[in-house]
């Protein structure tokens, strides 16, 4: 893995900054929509009981919770911007050729066609692959929760309408 | 054969090349010759594919792409090596992306310089990150080696060394064009001069065809460049108002 890493980024670059950033993206992207389904889940879900003492008792005669994008709205958020971040990162990348030197000569004077785009966008495309790869993954987990978690007749009657709504956000930042 | 045929390259509307048409063959040593600005850089970067420009370069009749490039190597003095990697990653990486790269060459030459191999390029001194720069271009295996203004920031002695371990390593299909301002010094090792200035060539001699006139290449140059050797009397003489002489 260190050794593609070094493979896909210009010759001599550390990598420690990039991969702390995006470890901290990843991270806090994760908490955030999770969080974000957590406490949208948890707070409709508390209407289908009623608790008495240490025992919950399910509550009659209310509707359903809503669909599962209703409750992921925005959660997509973080990951949005950690891609964003990554993707900053092939300017940065380019940078690196023209500064302290004009490796870019170097570089631009490969036999091999596809080297600068390898040096400076192969790393950050792959890091914005796994981004929503770890979305999804997350997706499908919180899916798993959504319908374990919920007595079938909590469940609406279709509780995957609208499921691309999962990936929006910007319902959230207007 | 390396042929230059650049009709035309500006900056901006600036005219920095015209009408250019130089052809090099194999196994000579050039020395590309003009003042600041006269175009050497803009020459050997348009050659390189480095810069657009109108006309054509071709190498064995073939334009330059990905396919020959590898026939062309290039040290400059802006440096083109990576500054965070040390010269032994240098030679992996020429090894990997150059397959004619001479591992005996770079070997001797750093060696002969002693040059640290472990150590990133950007904590070397001037002298030493030239060296590097020149003995890259040297190793990567071309038929023609691009030099621009390569030994600045290098004392004479290691100059006066390189020149000589130059001669004795070329082998007879490579070819070296060396820009620089230090005429005098490389005058006993090229081959041919090719004056440039404003642009356009204005000079392409072989120092043989000097030495049977008698000339020294300093004075073809400075002939073809038509200096006026009273320049700095005059211009003494307008700055103190006295008789400089």
């Amino acid at each position: 893995m260190k050794k593609l890493m070094q493979r896909l980024s210009p010759p001599g670059m550390r990598l420690t900054a990039e991969k702390a950033i995006v470890a901290v993206c990843w991270s806090l992207s994760t908490i955030w929509a999770v969080g974000t389904f957590i406490t949208n889940y948890l707070f409709e879900r508390n209407f289908l009981f009623h608790p008495e003492g240490d025992l919950e008792f399910l509550r009659g005669g209310i509707p359903p919770i809503p669909s599962f994008a209703a409750l992921t709205e925005g959660a997509s958020l973080g990951f949005y911007t950690t891609a964003l971040i990554i993707s900053g990162f092939t300017t940065f990348r380019f940078l690196y050729f023209i500064q302290g030197s004009k490796s870019i000569y170097l570089i631009r004077r490969l036999p091999q066609r596809t080297a600068l785009f390898k040096q400076t966008a192969a790393l950050p495309l792959l890091g914005i692959a796994v981004t929503w790869m770890i979305f999804l993954v997350l997706t499908g987990m919180m899916i798993a929760v959504y319908l374990l978690a919920t007595p079938k007749w909590g469940l609406p009657a279709e509780p995957f309408k609208d499921i691309w709504e999962v990936f929006a956000c910007w319902k959230l930042i207007s | 054969m390396l042929e230059i045929n650049i009709v035309k390259k500006s900056y901006i509307n600036k005219p920095a090349l015209s009408d250019v048409k130089l052809s090099f063959p194999r196994g000579e040593i050039v020395g590309l010759f003009g003042e600041n600005g006269a175009g050497k850089t803009t020459l050997m970067k348009c050659a390189l594919g480095l810069l657009p420009y109108k006309g054509n370069v071709t190498l064995d009749g073939a334009p330059i792409t990905k396919k020959n490039i590898e026939k062309l190597s290039f040290a400059t003095g802006e440096h083109s090596f990576f500054p965070e990697l040390t010269g032994a990653g240098h030679r992996d990486f020429y090894k990997e992306h150059f397959p004619a790269f001479s591992d005996k060459r770079f070997q001797g030459l750093t060696e002969f310089f002693g040059l640290p191999l472990h150590r990133p390029l950007r904590a070397l001194s001037t002298g030493q990150k030239n060296q590097f720069e020149v003995i890259f271009a040297l190793s990567q295996g071309a038929d023609y080696i691009l030099m621009d203004e390569p030994f600045t920031g290098n004392d004479v002695f290691n100059r006066e060394d390189f020149y000589k371990v130059l001669l004795g390593i070329l082998e007879p299909h490579e070819t070296v064009i060396l820009s620089t301002h230090l005429i005098e010094e490389v005058a006993d090792f090229i081959g041919r001069a090719v004056l440039i200035r404003a642009g356009r060539i204005v000079g392409d001699v072989k120092t043989t065809e000097l030495e049977d006139d008698g000339k020294k290449l300093i004075d073809y140059v400075k002939e073809t460049y038509m200096y006026q050797p009273d320049r700095v009397s005059r211009a003494l003489e307008q700055i103190t108002g006295e008789d400089a002489l």
